[in-house]
């Protein structure tokens, strides 16, 4: 039953790549936004119904089909779909950001199902480089697109090597338990930086925060939420599955967790810029995160699942939100002052991203930090979770100038509307955000799934 | 009916405020509120639990537990919420941000509904979290002016000091405990006395910021910023009580690890703190937040000195008479456009109003037959074994009426002051209406004391009865009369103002300062530190994210794209981590 399913999947995927490409020399936008929305539909369809019959086994030898890909498969595609409306909307070479989009997409999934440290990178590679020419491809982005050609050179490079010592050090590069030597801990400890650009870890971000800003809004949602969410998708399988007996590695993990999070934080508290104060508070979210790894537990790794879903989409969701600010010229904190007059939705949406980043209860974001700091407890980790308590309470002083902002008394505000596929792409993180922040079942379900999965 | 549906109508009637036009936000606001009341008669009482979600064997649910006391604070939340809204309907007129103000007001409120059930420490942590958010918002209401900003921001500092303590209280007893529902956290007690240490001063940090209690009671005063109803529904009646509540209902957790005499010793030092700041201040407003932190004060150290039941009887009755005596508050500076009480002046020209600002003097004075009255009493007759205690509180008692009654005699003179604002004529009818029926309610208040004296049972036995004496009774009122006949000579008569150095010990700020400083300095000290920590740490974060910003430092030349830095620190980082592993294996 599930075996055709999987060949309908391959073929969409098949499809969504070649169509794109043959699109792309057509050339015609609106065939091409058809074609991608169908046949993501269509993937995540297919995607669902595998994951109904609730099989998990390895398809064709490299692509592993269980609960923990086909969730972030279902993360990747939808989060692809929502990318694929902005890009619809603001980006002015649609066809060639969309095929690219496809080829990343290809790419993610691969990590996703990934059976080896090889297919990781190469899927890896599949997410980053089709990312940087669609950065060159927006004017007046060369440097950001720079900047991300170096991050993802010195990642690839770091990775190759530590894929080098892994074969000396364990003779395969399958995801398999490996046995402690002292080599494959430094090997730990070298993949960890090499995803460190990916899923933006302190120090391994510092150029993030400049090409978050350089790229155009839509782009920058794409990077942070989805390829982020890539990105950690390849550290948790890494880690979790070959270097599980490093209790040093994952002591690194909780460290760099610590410097992630105040980094953020504190880089954002000046922040003016709305797009590098969203990029700095990406980054304090992804400690977050790292917090729930650092635990080595099926609770604490299931936390910093729910998180990475609820920050994929607040982050898509606000990135939508500032795209379309930055249409209108408005980049900086001052000029989003009055938006609340001129749409009160937007206003409202924006508001509460940030309130779900803050913690606020009956949003994802307060699950999701509620099962990190608990996994954290419960995994004798409670200085991490301390430090995490004080650095969501530190994040209230940069989210509250924005929303103070936008609901500041300014005269002369007349309405503005927001395109429509932009607000079908912000209404959805919304009711996204609130629905899984009220009825958190489940998704926890689903994150606990693919969490006990890994350590099955 | 399980105690969340109160939340219900709130709930409903916010999400219509965001929805509907902004002119009749009111009218929904009112219309919820009103519903809201008129549901809590059929709340049963007992434990509820609504399952929420489950993760790795620990459920998460809303638990609400309804006992004696969490019905008092539902009822006076619910009773004084369509008054507060009323008295809006005045006072808010001529804003435009109608939208936001009622909106605001609801979700304040039902948190503070869910606040008052709550019967675990995730349901009132979530309840502390929107209760911390929605001050916040109100206080700094008025955001086109940057003191209401700084008020607000300061707030929400010394507020979310207690957010942190709550969390990691958390944290502990989830680890400690294994569970985060009150009951059965006093019962897991005595197994655990370290974590129940820890859990108490964690707690006992989280009440003294939310009930603004000395170090932290700073705060409170500034919050003055936000519009009149703001404080007379937060600052005043409910929000700041949260922390008082909590030690109520969580009475078991305190006295077991034994910290009550801690509580009540800074809860004294509020007292004279708040009592000597009132007696030197001028500000229409500030004086009632002072005489607010000095009863919240009274409260605490009533019930942390084992008076539980004196104590909750202030608990209520203050509600009345403080909203009241800020709705007069507000009614004045509409009316004005002033704010010092040497520059109000006319309020007997509304006669209404004037007349149900004096029944709230009156009751915060301890002037019988108004609640005031039985609870100085009461309090009074707690403590009247121990002479120390007595001479103190009687002390604070003459004070209080003695600055209560400048501050009306002030501005209750004759002589009418230039303003261009509204006029006390002028004032807009349900702004009066609001304080007269909360006059009416100090007043019938009183009625209650029997009711809490023979039938209020905590949910935990109480050892002190609540009564008073005659001897009591009298002291309190030759007291608050003492207190208001000296203001009366001095400032009515004007015998201070008669004489030349009277007049500029109360017109000069300076020479009161350097009084209170003198008599105080100890104090001060400290409170001035309290108060700067959290200015330090407000500077302490920018500067930080400064430094990060402007510095020509190693981080900005990083954030900033230098890419030969970027790969060394990366080397660097990698290294450090690879020598980390080295030596930790």
């Amino acid at each position: 039953m599930m075996l055709p399913m999987m060949d309908v999947f391959l073929a969409l995927l098949g499809a969504l790549v070649i169509g794109n490409i043959g699109l792309l020399a057509a050339y015609r936008k609106p065939a091409q936004f058809a074609l991608n929305n169908a046949v993501l539909l269509l993937l995540l369809i297919s995607i669902s119904y595998i994951y109904a019959t609730g099989q998990s086994t390895v398809y064709l030898g490299f692509l592993s089909i269980n609960q923990f890909s086909l969730f972030f498969m279902l993360l990747f595609t939808i989060g692809m779909l929502l990318a694929n409306f902005l890009y619809y909307e603001f980006a002015e070479n649609y066809c060639e950001l969309a095929m690219l989009g496809a080829l990343s997409l290809v790419g993610m999934l691969i990590v996703a199902g990934s059976t080896s440290i090889v297919t990781i990178f190469l899927g890896l590679e599949l997410v980053s480089m089709p990312m940087v020419f669609s950065v060159l491809l927006a004017k007046r982005s060369l440097e950001a697109a720079a900047k991300l050609f170096i991050m993802a050179s010195v990642s690839i490079a770091l990775f190759s090597f530590a894929m080098a010592l892994d074969i000396g050090g364990a003779g395969t590069l399958n995801l398999g338990a490996s046995t402690y030597t002292y080599l494959m801990l430094f090997v730990a400890v070298i993949f960890i930086a090499a995803l460190g650009f990916e899923t933006s870890v302190f120090p391994f971000n510092v150029l993030i925060p400049d090409v978050y800003e350089g790229s155009p809004a839509y782009l920058t949602g794409t990077m942070g939420g989805i390829n982020k969410t890539a990105g950690f998708a390849a550290l948790v399988q890494i880690l979790i599955l070959v270097f599980i007996a490093y209790k040093s590695a994952f002591l690194v993990v909780a460290l760099l967790s610590v410097f992630t999070m105040f980094y953020g934080n504190i880089a954002a508290l000046m922040q003016r810029n709305l797009k590098r104060l969203l990029a700095y508070s990406s980054i304090s979210q992804a400690g977050y995160v790292l917090i729930g790894i650092a635990t080595y537990s099926p609770e604490g790794l299931a936390g910093a699942l729910f998180q990475v879903f609820a920050h994929m989409f607040i982050f898509i969701g606000m990135l939508a939100i500032v795209a379309w600010l930055e249409t209108r010229n408005k980049h900086t904190i001052d000029d989003i002052a009055g938006l609340s007059r001129e749409n009160r939705y937007t206003a409202f949406a924006l508001t509460l991203f940030m309130l779900s980043l803050i913690g606020l209860p009956f949003t994802t974001g307060f699950v999701g930090k509620l099962l990190i700091f608990l996994g954290a407890v419960n995994g004798g980790l409670l200085w991490l979770a301390l430090l995490g308590i004080i650095n969501s309470i530190i994040s209230v002083y940069y989210y509250a100038k924005p929303i103070m902002s936008m609901y500041a008394l300014e005269k002369h505000k007349k309405g503005v509307g927001m395109p429509g596929l932009v607000s079908v792409v912000v209404a959805l993180c919304l009711l996204i955000t609130l629905l899984f922040g009220v009825y958190p079942q489940p998704m926890i379900n689903l994150v606990t799934a693919a969490a006990a999965h890994l350590f099955a | 009916m399980i105690a969340l549906m109160l939340m219900v109508p709130l709930v409903i009637a916010l999400a219509l405020v965001l929805v509907l036009p902004q002119g009749i936000s009111k009218f929904i606001a009112m219309a919820g509120a009103l519903a809201g009341l008129a549901l809590l008669p059929f709340i049963g009482s007992g434990t509820y639990s609504v399952p929420w979600f489950s993760s790795a064997g620990l459920a998460f649910g809303l638990v609400t537990s309804v006992s004696q006391i969490n019905l008092l604070l539902l009822a006076m939340v619910l009773g004084i919420a369509p008054l507060i809204l009323l008295y809006s309907f005045g006072f808010m007129d001529t804003h435009s941000q109608q939208r936001r103000f009622y909106s605001e007001m609801l979700a304040f409120e039902a948190a503070m509904v869910l606040f008052a059930m709550s019967g675990s420490f995730i349901t009132m942590f979530i309840a502390w979290e929107f209760l911390s958010l929605t001050s916040y918002l109100l206080i700094g209401f008025w955001n086109e002016k940057e003191s209401a900003n700084r008020a607000a921001r300061k707030a929400i500092t010394i507020v979310f000091i207690g957010d942190i303590a709550i969390l990691a209280a958390i944290a502990v007893m989830t680890g400690a405990f294994g569970t985060l529902t009150f009951s059965g956290v006093i019962a897991a007690l005595p197994g655990n006395s370290a974590a129940a240490l820890v859990v108490a001063v964690l707690l006992g940090i989280a009440v003294l910021t939310k009930s603004a209690q000395f170090p932290f009671q700073e705060w409170l005063t500034d919050a003055m910023e936000g519009p009149a109803p703001v404080s007379a529904f937060l600052h005043s009646t409910t929000m700041v009580k949260a922390g008082v509540f909590l030690v109520m209902v969580l009475l078991p957790i305190f006295s077991s690890a034994g910290i009550l005499p801690v509580i009540s010793a800074l809860s004294l030092i509020t007292v004279a703190v708040a009592t000597m700041n009132a007696l030197k201040e001028m500000h229409v407003k500030r004086v009632i937040a002072y005489s607010t932190i000095q009863e919240l004060g009274l409260m605490l150290f009533a019930v942390a000195s084992g008076a539980v039941l004196a104590g909750v009887f202030l608990f209520f009755a203050q509600s009345f008479y403080k909203a009241l005596l800020f709705f007069s508050s507000g009614a004045m500076m509409k009316a004005t456009g002033e704010e010092d009480i040497r520059r109000i002046s006319g309020l007997r020209r509304n006669n209404a109003l004037y007349i149900a600002t004096l029944f709230g003097v009156l009751s915060l004075a301890g002037f019988v037959p108004f609640d005031g009255f039985f609870a100085g009493s009461a309090l009074g007759s707690a403590f009247s074994t121990n002479l120390v205690y007595y001479v103190v509180l009687n002390v604070f008692g003459i004070l209080t009426s003695f600055y209560m009654f400048r501050w009306l005699f002030f501005t209750s003179r004759k002589e009418a002051s230039a303003g261009t604002a509204v006029g006390f004529e002028m004032l807009p009818r349900s702004m009066v209406a609001g304080a007269i029926v909360l006059g009416i309610a100090a007043l019938l208040a009183s009625f209650a004391f029997p009711y809490f004296r023979y039938l209020f049972e905590m949910p935990y036995p109480v050892y002190s009865a609540l009564g008073t004496s005659t001897a009591d009774e009298l002291v309190v009122l030759a007291l608050a009369f003492a207190g208001a006949v000296a203001s009366y000579a001095a400032f009515r008569k004007g015998l201070a103002l008669r004489s030349r150095a009277a007049t500029a010990i109360i017109y000069s700020k300076a020479l009161f300062n350097g009084l209170y400083d003198i008599s105080a300095a100890f104090i001060l000290g400290i409170a001035a530190g309290a108060a700067t920590f959290e200015h330090w740490l407000d500077v302490g974060f920018r500067g930080i994210g400064m430094s990060v910003y402007y510095s020509s430092g190693f981080i900005r030349r990083l954030s900033y794209g230098e890419i030969n830095l970027y790969v060394l620190t990366l080397s660097v980082a990698t290294m450090a981590m690879i020598a980390l592993v080295y030596f930790v294996r």
